[in-house]
């Protein structure tokens, strides 16, 4: 049946297909103007979510010190996945294999590449699936960026990722959210109630 | 039965209609001020326009190219001539895997096909996990909005649902605590179930990939959990290249809610592990038959973002379920004739041509030049209704002959409005149920205009 499908589908849109159209050019970006940081700031809480400044030297440098006072609650929590070196995961071993283990994770902390201003999005490739359920699972979702991963608009931001590179990898804007029940928002639809977005260095 | 009709069991209640009408204007505003934002919106929206058009006019091309892509990630790609092709190989992919519970996330195409009710019947539970989707299926109902499923209910009534089906607090209607008590229900459906099925937003021919946008995260969920991921696409779903995203996603979310981008914009590249399966279905069911149509071909373009929806006066004031169709309002409108024309030729009918989907849509779709090419379509093929058709031949009887032209006039001023509006009704035209006919004049317009002449 496939293979007769497939070609039966191929036929009828070359038989329906229209004169070619030519690809149009890409229209010129007008580049954002305002201050990078604080516009990104601006799109996060729009989002949903909070932006803190730390001034360490890299994401994987972000330490449970470092992010001491900026993310309540991270040093006191006893369930924490972590996707940064120098922070350790607590109540999830390595060994860890079964996704309906994460279901009582407080903390998720990711490293991100790149951020958008214009939308709060960043980047973000999960090291596997048990890594993406954990960001989805954990209450509270914390990414690090570098300051220097910010980028005005999406344009740009294709300009440096490369989705095609792995099996999976995202834009994560703020805390997961839904507003199906007369357009009123709740925080916390099915994933994270809350984002922190920590930008990391000047 | 007519959109009218269906309509009028809408705004027979009408705290309702105010209500709906309101929120979705509002949404409506939202995306005006996030268009706004964006420098060169206008420049976007060409370019989205001309991408699409660019795409559509090379199918073949670029989904042969998908699926060596894709293939070579490790995905398996199937073909679907229609829904019921569709609908078999998604069985057929649940059966082998010998999956009995089943996440769903958005996706229009298999409401379209019809899938949740065919996967029902083979003894399958399929569960829809977006929010307003899974209140919409718990009603038995379909959604009434392409992007907000429940906008036609309101909060108390979502309450008593989840009482019956959830157990939630009796007389508990707020927003907040009903979407806590769902995210629990379903949490522990995500964590049981054997297989994830989603929509698509975009498909990458030069990748081999495609992109899923949802705020709440469920499509993510879903296709983490289970080791089977089934996509379901339509042929018009297709881009050439992964920049072009930029393009789109810069587009949807503000057209859509207003916001700048969704919470996840899921990239799929091959499946997400070597123990995970990932199967597309590439659906054509009537898509290539809108291809070949001069007049509605680029209707093709939509990226279902719904601002048509939202934007639409006639929409806000009937709600979605009084098209009777998959996808409402505007786009519902130009798609769903295609389909039956007999059955839906009271939608294209149903529009005032105000203009202002074309305005909004992110992809620059003539919807309303396309509505008013349905009505001429549809009378070519005789479908148009029999009381439209008569007034028109007489109207046009009337207009062609001054003699009787003259004597419809000087008939009707005589009798005054009361007559006019007791035809209108005669003839079952639902215009004046809330309207009042002007007071017409006394003399005709020929009869002034000769006596200012004389007056001269
Ligand atoms: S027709 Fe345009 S405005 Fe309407 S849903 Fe499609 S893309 Fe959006």
């Amino acid at each position: 049946m496939s293979a007769t499908s497939r070609q039966a589908v191929l036929d009828a849109l070359r038989f329906a297909s229209p004169v070619a159209v030519p690809r149009p050019v890409a229209a010129s970006r007008r580049p954002e103007t305002k201050d990078l940081v604080e516009l990104l700031r601006e799109s996060v809480r729009a989002a949903g979510g909070r932006l803190v400044v730390v001034d360490v030297r890299s994401v994987a440098a972000l330490s449970v010190a470092a992010l001491h006072g900026v993310v309540p609650g991270l040093e006191a929590a006893t369930h924490v996945w972590s996707g940064v070196a120098s922070i350790a995961a607590r109540g999830v071993g390595a060994d860890q294999s079964c996704v309906k283990d994460l279901a009582a994770l407080d903390f998720c902390v990711l490293a991100g590449d790149v951020a958008v201003a214009e939308s709060g999005a960043v980047w973000n490739v999960p090291e596997g699936p048990m890594e993406r359920a954990a960001a989805l699972l954990a209450e509270h979702l914390v990414l690090g960026v570098p300051c220097r991963g910010i980028v005005g608009n999406l344009h740009e931001a294709y300009a440096r990722v490369d989705p095609a590179a792995s099996r999976f990898g995202w834009f994560v804007s703020g805390p997961s959210k839904t507003a199906d029940i007369e357009q009123s928002l709740v925080l916390g639809a099915h994933g994270p109630r809350q984002l922190t977005l920590v930008v990391v260095g000047r | 039965m007519s959109h009218a009709k269906r309509a009028a069991a809408f705004v027979a209640d009408a705290e309702r209609t105010r209500w709906h009408d309101e929120a979705l204007w509002f949404v409506r505003e939202k995306r005006d001020a996030a268009a706004a934002s964006v420098p060169d919106w206008e420049a976007l929206r060409s370019e989205a326009a001309a991408i699409k058009r660019h795409a559509l006019s090379r199918l073949p091309e670029l989904w042969e190219r998908f699926e060596a892509n894709a293939a070579a990630r490790g995905a398996h790609v199937h073909w679907a001539r229609d829904a019921a092709d569709h609908n078999a190989i998604v069985l057929e992919l649940l059966r082998k895997q010998g999956a009995t519970r089943v996440v769903k996330s958005k996706s229009m195409l298999t409401e379209e096909c019809g899938l949740n009710d065919h996967l029902e019947r083979h003894g399958i539970d399929v569960v829809d996990t977006d929010l307003g989707e899974r209140i919409v299926q718990l009603r038995g109902e379909p959604p009434s909005h392409i992007v907000l499923p429940a906008i036609h209910l309101r909060r108390h009534e979502i309450g008593e649902l989840f009482v019956e089906f959830m157990g939630s607090e009796p007389g508990c209607d707020d927003p907040e605590t009903l979407t806590r008590v769902a995210r629990q229900d379903l949490r522990e459906r995500f964590l049981a179930a054997q297989a994830g099925i989603t929509g698509v937003n975009f498909v990458i021919a030069e990748t081999g990939g495609f992109v899923v946008c949802t705020n709440e995260g469920n499509a993510d969920l879903g296709t983490t959990i289970p080791d089977l991921h089934i996509a379901c696409v339509g042929l018009e779903k297709i881009i050439p290249e992964m920049k072009d995203l930029a393009v789109f996603l810069r587009l949807l979310a503000r057209s859509a809610t207003g916001q700048a981008i969704t919470t996840y914009t899921s990239h799929f590249h091959g499946p997400q592990s070597p123990d995970h399966a990932l199967h597309i279905v590439v659906v054509d069911n009537g898509r290539s038959r809108l291809l070949a149509h001069d007049s509605f071909a680029e209707a093709l373009a939509c990226i279902r973002c719904g601002a048509c929806m939202n934007t639409c006066p006639v929409y806000r004031r009937s709600g979605g379920h009084s098209y009777g169709t998959t996808v409402p309002g505007p786009i519902g409108s130009v798609l769903e004739p295609s389909r039956a024309p007999a059955r839906h030729a009271s939608l294209p009918q149903a529009c005032s041509l105000c203009g202002s989907c074309a305005d909004v849509c992110p992809v620059k779709i003539p919807l309303h030049h396309q509505l008013l090419a349905w009505r001429s379509e549809l009378a070519e093929m005789g479908v148009t209704p029999r009381l439209r058709k008569l007034s028109l031949a007489l109207g046009g009887r009337v207009m062609a002959s001054p003699t009787l032209y003259r004597s419809a006039g000087w008939l009707v001023r005589r009798c005054g409005g009361r007559l006019g509006a007791g035809v209108l009704r005669w003839l079952g035209q639902p215009w004046t149920h809330a309207r009042e006919l002007p007071p017409l004049p006394r003399e005709s317009f020929r009869a002034r205009f000769a006596a200012r002449r004389a007056e001269r």
